[in-house]
This record gives C-alpha cells, structure tokens and sequence, in this order.
C-alpha cells in the first residue's frame, strides 16, 4: 500500500510543479462516478489480503466491481490504459488461483533473500510462484525499478500500465481545457478552474 | 472564489484522490517491501 500511495503522490507533486495551483484544484472536477464500486472492490480486496482462501471469490468480486466502474467513467482521458493494466492483473492472478505469481529471483536479485517457492505472503496479494510453476508468468510481479527506487517494490506489468493510466487521467484533469502549463502557473490566485 | 467555495473544492479534489487511490489499492498488486508482510517475508527467511 505504500507502494501505491507513494507512487500516486510522485504523479501528483510532478503535475502540481507543471500546473500549480489551479491544477490541484483542477482535482474537485475529476468526479469519477463509481464510488461505491470502487468502495466495494477495495473492501473486498482488504479481505482479500487478510484471509486466506476464498482468494479467487474475492478477486471475481473485485473485477466484476471495477468493470463496471470502468464502463462508467469510460469516456475519461487514460481510461483505456485504466482497464488494461487492471485487466492484465486481474488476467494473471485468476490464472493462478487468485493471487499475484512473485518471481523469487527477482525478490532475490532485490533483497538478497532467497524465499521457498510456494511461500504465501501474508497480508498480501502475492505468491512465491516461480516462473515455470505460473500461468502468464510474465505478467506477474516482476518488474524492479532501477537503483534505490528498487527497494520500494516489485511491480507488475498491470500495475506500471495502470499507473501510466492514472497519470494520463490526472494530467487531462490538471491541465485544464485548452491551457498549457505556462498560462496555468501564471493565471491569476483568484481565478477559478477551468 | 470565497473561503466555503474553496473548501468544497478542496474537499471534492481530496475525495477524487481518495477515489483514485482505491482504484490503485483494488486494481494493482506490487509486493511491497515497506508494508509490514514485505518486510516480515524478507526477514523470515534471513
């Protein structure tokens, strides 16, 4: 969770040197319709990460939740990358059960710490499973940034693709219609969005 | 754009970061070396 929180707030302080201001407030008209779907999904995925069993119930539940979310903000800037990276995630972990396949080289390669295969990580999505155990092993978590971003987490192609998803949505939204950076960081404190 | 205006917007600009946060939390799977399992994981097998 971190992970993820740590890497939305990356977006949101990059776009905020490049729209200041008035592309934070820019935010309040984002409105995504769904939340209560999305409320549902991470619910269920809270469950998910702190039972288990019952993994690949609660990952239906949750794509079934976000799916129908996407379908209705489908229009939004970004959405499509949205669907693919979820898609390829959720693709990969009901290909194996309901959990994330995590490659021990890679966690290895990372920490130095070799890990038994078929290790649960509890209170986590993930699951020691090496390549030739996995189904679409390449779209599980695999993926180590380069030098000391290393060290904050393994991701997967889904989630680099769901974050570059939520980058776009962000960037249309903060900019503004019409505008570019330039006339936003000099508008006026006073002016209101759009 | 008054005091209450403002705080309205930034209310909805919270809960739309709010929103997108939980989207990333149901729709993403990192393994997180910070969070507690990550480092328990790690240091389990050390």
């Amino acid at each position: 969770m971190i992970a993820i929180a740590s890497a939305l707030a990356l977006i949101l302080a990059a776009l905020t040197v490049c729209y200041g201001r008035q592309g934070l407030l820019r935010l309040a008209l984002l409105d995504l319709r769904g939340g209560a779907l999305i409320a549902v999904a991470v619910v269920a995925q809270a469950l998910h990460v702190v039972l288990i069993g019952g993994e690949f119930v609660l990952l239906a539940l949750t794509a079934a939740c976000l799916g129908l979310c996407l379908w209705q903000n489908r229009q939004r800037p970004g959405m499509a990358l949205i669907a693919l990276g979820i898609g390829l995630n959720m693709l990969v972990m009901g290909a194996n059960g309901g959990v994330m396949p995590l490659e021990p080289t890679v966690l290895a390669q990372t920490t130095g710490t070799a890990v038994n295969a078929d290790s649960l990580v509890r209170y986590s999505k993930d699951k020691i499973i090496p390549d030739d155990m996995a189904r679409f092993a390449v779209l599980g978590d695999r993926i180590a940034l380069p030098g000391p971003l290393a060290q904050i987490a393994i991701w997967s192609l889904g989630d680099l693709i769901l974050l570059s998803g939520i980058a776009v949505l962000f960037t249309q939204v903060m900019k503004g219609p019409g505008q570019c950076s330039s006339t936003n960081l000099q508008a006026p404190s006073g002016a209101t969005p759009r | 754009m008054n005091t209450t205006q403002l705080r309205k917007t930034v209310v909805r600009a919270i809960v739309a970061v709010g929103v997108t946060l939980g989207l990333l939390f149901a729709g993403s799977a990192p393994f997180d070396f910070n969070d507690g399992p990550g480092r328990a994981t790690v240091a389990a097998q050390k």
